[in-house]
């Protein structure tokens, strides 16, 4: 085998290119996954953490307890836990159905002879059924080996002594930062073996009592030893096996996404067509003249050429604008992710295609039919340059505003209308509701997009149930504000032929740096109306301002035709900035869907392979009271594109936007093709965040 | 691991068609190729110490035969692709040549891209060698001459930006390989740095040209015998 002799940038290379780690490099890396879904031994945490972005599902729980988890590494050192669990026999007998949110910080990573230590506090709002904090170091001991000891206070103290009473949680939703690291405590240890590589022992000692749920009669703890054993199915599952106290057997399925572990980093499409070099001018000059350009068949001819193979390759040729020596393609990329890779397979066509006196080869972007940016190469560069490394094309390429208008383009014959359709499965879930256990529906969907010519587009999606449970949801909207969004359980009870959404949308450039955007019709399965939407952004700007306004009107819940009597105007001014690095920060100040006036703040970091993970917050003047659970509207979004998970190129992507609670308060609509999401991959920022990928 | 003796069995293998056994029989050729093998392999473990011999195992898909289809059904150049790890074999079908450069086309529409026979990139593989700068090494390796000299391996990684691998290596011309009336060179190429060990080899002929090497795609595709079977 090669030998691996350590170096930090190529030990991050090889780690994103699925090979072994050598070991210790990444010592305090996460070998097993804790009953709550954060790294830890069984009950008992560990100092190690999950890769950074990496997002770790997991189903645990032994009869009488179950917990569902959702663990993201937001930062290398700190890792956060959403928590929907279940325990029998909690709420006065019944079951308590509670969501909870944990917090693991590592403070110093593992060196040397120094362990790695870390602090964490676990369920830190409202009643704490989960409760605890603790410190933890952990060491490897050996390549296989590893232990952790540390001090918990809360749950993990709760068989221990001293400290005096522990004070209550808080009921009213708030922090429970008075009972931190108060009460009785004890300390906890536990190792962990890696006896095959698919197979890891685990024990622990651990001093929560139990107290509730023994109270409850649904567990005797016997002994304060946990016995554990993990099985690896493979890079991304496993399934873990446990004994508790001597008593229960619990199992966990857990289920591991780590951004930077792409099933294919580069891709599975085919070869893109290799770059067709001149001939030398001084040994072919006939070749390089300029009489092409006066035979009125020539330029169909290279029209057709072009457009026949850029449809080969997934891509659009819109129109083309010709000269003795330079090309302008416009292009719609439908298939590549990274649009320098659509940019880079255009040009390489076009040298095939292009008499030899063409020097210049433009390459304009089109998204929804509008001209986003142009990327000027010379023909001399993409010869001299092919298969080089993808800086020094970055180097010679300029990309600046695209031409407004279609002056001098020959649009290529056949092209509108066009339809485009597409059928699949969804799967929607209930909000996030510790009353009401998970529901969810399946069915199928039927999307269609009918393009009248560059920029009119008619889109539409009709969904049909198939099973589910989302109609026995008995919660219903409490809200004292307009119900602009919690009534989201009536309208999942309607699953049968459900009008997502029809639009009317048409785009356009009325301006240097300025985009626009109208969509009229049923805009979102809860709102009808108009939207009206202008962008500035310059394409090689960090900078972009935005303003939007929308006149809506409520839908009736079966989302068919029918509207409510609720109407309103709800618009924006929005800031966006790219920091740069993927991250994007985004400002609306304006009015909501309930006519509460604010500002929604929000961070997306986006990386080359097309995960986007993002947080937002949204503070208007509604009033917490009014706005209920959870007192204003959050949440965090995420995008994982399909090619992450099938290493072929596609534009196909699952998002999902997680609210840990439904208000009225801080509601925008949803239109479909805001302008920034259309333009940002074809601007500066992101061509240049994706530009590794021009020369695949 | 045995890589070496799989290579050149193959490198040997490619002489033996280039030297005109275009008779496409296969058993013939094969026959060749164990033979001159014995003897390359040999010649090589003087220069590449620490090399064990060892049989290599059966390929899935038997390179010959491939290699014999090809000839026939395919213009231009042609070369002859096998992964160490595994034992796939696929051939490529010149598909670009631009100065120096040739881009060989399999027919999964997969690429190989060769600088002067030295691996420059492949597509479509996954994880791709996106670009190397093979000048420095690959004059020393044409003019079959011991010397040192820089490379750069580009490839994308997880989170889908390109990173280089920079090695140093070591070229040192053995000896030589006559067979079917060809006679070539050995030349190895050892390189270091960035926490891998390389070990290239190639059989030169006298006008420079690389009838047969054995190439480092990357970390996770490992190393591949590319044979010209028709330059």
């Amino acid at each position: 085998m090669k030998r691996i002799t350590g170096g930090i940038a190529t030990t991050a290379l090889l780690a994103g290119m699925g090979l072994a780690q050598p070991a210790g490099a990444e010592s305090t890396i996460a070998w097993s996954i804790g009953t709550l879904g954060a790294p830890g031994a069984i009950d008992t945490p560990t100092a190690e953490v999950f890769r950074d972005g990496e997002l770790v599902g997991s189903l645990s729980g032994y009869q009488g307890s179950q917990r569902a988890n959702f663990s993201f590494q937001v930062f290398p050192r700190l890792t956060a836990t959403v928590r929907y669990s279940r325990e029998q026999g909690l709420d006065a007998g019944d079951t308590l159905k509670d969501r909870s949110l944990d917090l693991h910080l590592q403070l110093v990573n593992e060196k040397g002879w120094r362990p790695a230590f870390a602090v964490g506090l676990r369920d830190i709002f409202d009643n704490g059924i989960y409760a605890s904090e603790y410190v933890v170091a952990t060491k490897t001991l050996s390549p296989r080996l590893r232990a952790s000891v540390g001090w918990g206070w809360g749950r993990l103290g709760s068989d221990g002594s001293g400290g005096g009473t522990r004070p209550a949680p808080s009921t009213t939703g708030g922090l429970n930062s008075e009972a931190w690291f108060k009460g009785p405590s004890a300390p906890f240890a536990s190792l962990a073996w890696q006896a095959t590589e698919k197979l890891t022992l685990k024990a622990e000692y651990s001093k929560d009592a139990y107290a509730a749920q023994e109270a409850a009669g649904e567990i005797d703890v016997k002994t304060p030893f946990n016995f554990g054993v993990d099985y690896k199915i493979n890079q991304i599952a496993s399934v873990s096996g446990y004994v508790l106290h001597g008593d229960k057997l619990g199992l966990q399925f857990n289920i591991a996404l780590d951004p930077r572990h792409p099933v294919a980093p580069s891709g599975l499409e085919r070869a893109p067509i290799p770059v067709a070099p001149r001939p030398a001018r001084t040994t072919n000059p006939d070749a390089w003249s300029t009489d092409w350009a006066n035979d009125s068949t020539a330029r169909p001819a290279i029209q057709t050429a072009i457009a026949d193979a850029l449809r080969k390759d997934g891509q659009v040729l819109e129109s083309l604008k010709l000269s003795p020596t330079s090309a302008d393609l416009r292009i719609s990329n439908e298939t590549y992710r990274a649009n320098p890779q659509a940019i880079g397979h255009a040009a390489r066509i076009a040298t095939r295609a292009l008499p030899a006196s063409v020097e210049t080869i433009k390459i304009t972007l089109v998204e929804r039919g509008m001209p986003a940016s142009t990327t000027t190469l010379s023909r001399s560069d993409i010869e001299r340059l092919e298969n080089g490394p993808s800086t020094q094309i970055a180097a010679v390429a300029q990309i600046g505003e695209a031409e407004r208008g279609a002056q001098g383009y020959t649009q290529t014959a056949g092209l509108y209308p066009r339809l485009l359709w597409g059928i699949g499965p969804y799967l929607e879930l209930s909000p996030f509701d510790p009353g009401e256990g998970l529901h969810a529906d399946m069915g199928f969907a039927i999307k269609a997009r009918y393009e009248l010519a560059p920029g009119m587009i008619i889109a539409g999606e009709v969904r049909q149930k198939v099973l589910g449970n989302l109609d026995e949801v008995t919660t219903t909207s409490t809200s004292t504000a307009p119900h602009v969004r919690t009534d989201i359980y009536e309208y999942q009870k309607h699953g049968d032929l459900a009008l997502q959404n029809l639009t009317f949308a048409a785009y356009g450039r009325p301006g240097k740096d300025l985009y626009s955007r109208v969509t009229v019709g049923y805009l979102e399965r809860m709102y009808g109306g108009i939207s009206g939407e202008l962008l500035w952004k310059p394409v090689d700007s960090r900078l972009a301002l935005g303003a939007e306004l929308n006149w809506v009107k409520q839908r009736d819940f079966d989302q068919r035709f029918g509207f409510q009597d609720y109407d309103t105007v709800t618009g924006f001014l929005s800031a966006y900035y790219d920091f740069g690095d993927g991250l994007t920060g985004q400002l609306d100040v304006g009015r909501y869907l309930a006519e509460d006036w604010g500002a929604t703040i929000s961070l997306d970091r986006e990386m080359a392979n097309g995960w986007k993970i993002g947080a937002f917050a949204t503070f208007t003047d509604m009033s917490e009271e009014e706005f209920g659970d959870g007192h204003f509207d959050k949440g965090i979004r995420l995008t994982i594109p399909l090619g992450y998970a099938t290493g072929q190129p596609s534009l196909k992507s699952f998002s999902t936007t997680i609210r840990p609670s439904v208000g009225d308060g801080g509601a925008q609509v949803n239109v479909d093709g805001r302008l920034y999401e259309t333009l940002e991959g074809s601007h500066q920022g992101g061509l240049y965040r994706d530009w590794g990928r021009f020369w695949r | 691991m045995s890589r070496a003796p799989r290579a050149l069995i193959g490198a040997v293998l490619g002489l033996g068609l280039l030297a005109g056994c275009s008779s496409h029989d296969s058993a013939g050729v094969q026959d060749g190729g164990s033979v001159g093998g014995t003897m390359v392999k040999s010649a090589f473990g003087k220069i590449l110490p620490g090399k064990k011999a060892a049989a290599a195992p059966a390929a899935p898909s038997d390179p010959a035969s491939l290699a014999a289809a090809a000839l026939q059904s395919i213009q231009g150049p042609v070369i002859l692709v096998t992964f160490e790890a595994g034992g796939a074999s696929t051939v490529g079908a010149m598909r670009g040549e631009n100065g120096a450069m040739r881009t060989y086309q399999t027919p999964d529409a997969r690429a190989f891209i060769l600088r002067d026979g030295l691996l420059a990139g492949t597509r479509g593989l996954g994880r791709d060698l996106m670009s190397a700068d093979t000048a420095a090494a690959g004059a020393l390796i044409h003019a079959r001459k011991a010397g040192t000299a820089k490379r750069t391996y580009r490839y994308l990684d997880g989170d889908g930006a390109e990173r280089p691998l920079p090695v140093s290596c070591t070229i040192q011309p053995a000896g030589m390989v006559d067979q079917g009336g060809i006679s070539a060179q050995q030349v190895a190429e050892h390189c270091e740095g960035s926490g891998v060990t390389l070990d290239l080899s190639y059989l030169v002929d006298g006008n420079g040209t690389i009838l047969a090497s054995r190439q480092w795609i990357g970390p996770a595709l490992g190393y591949v015998a590319i044979q010209q079977l028709r330059n």
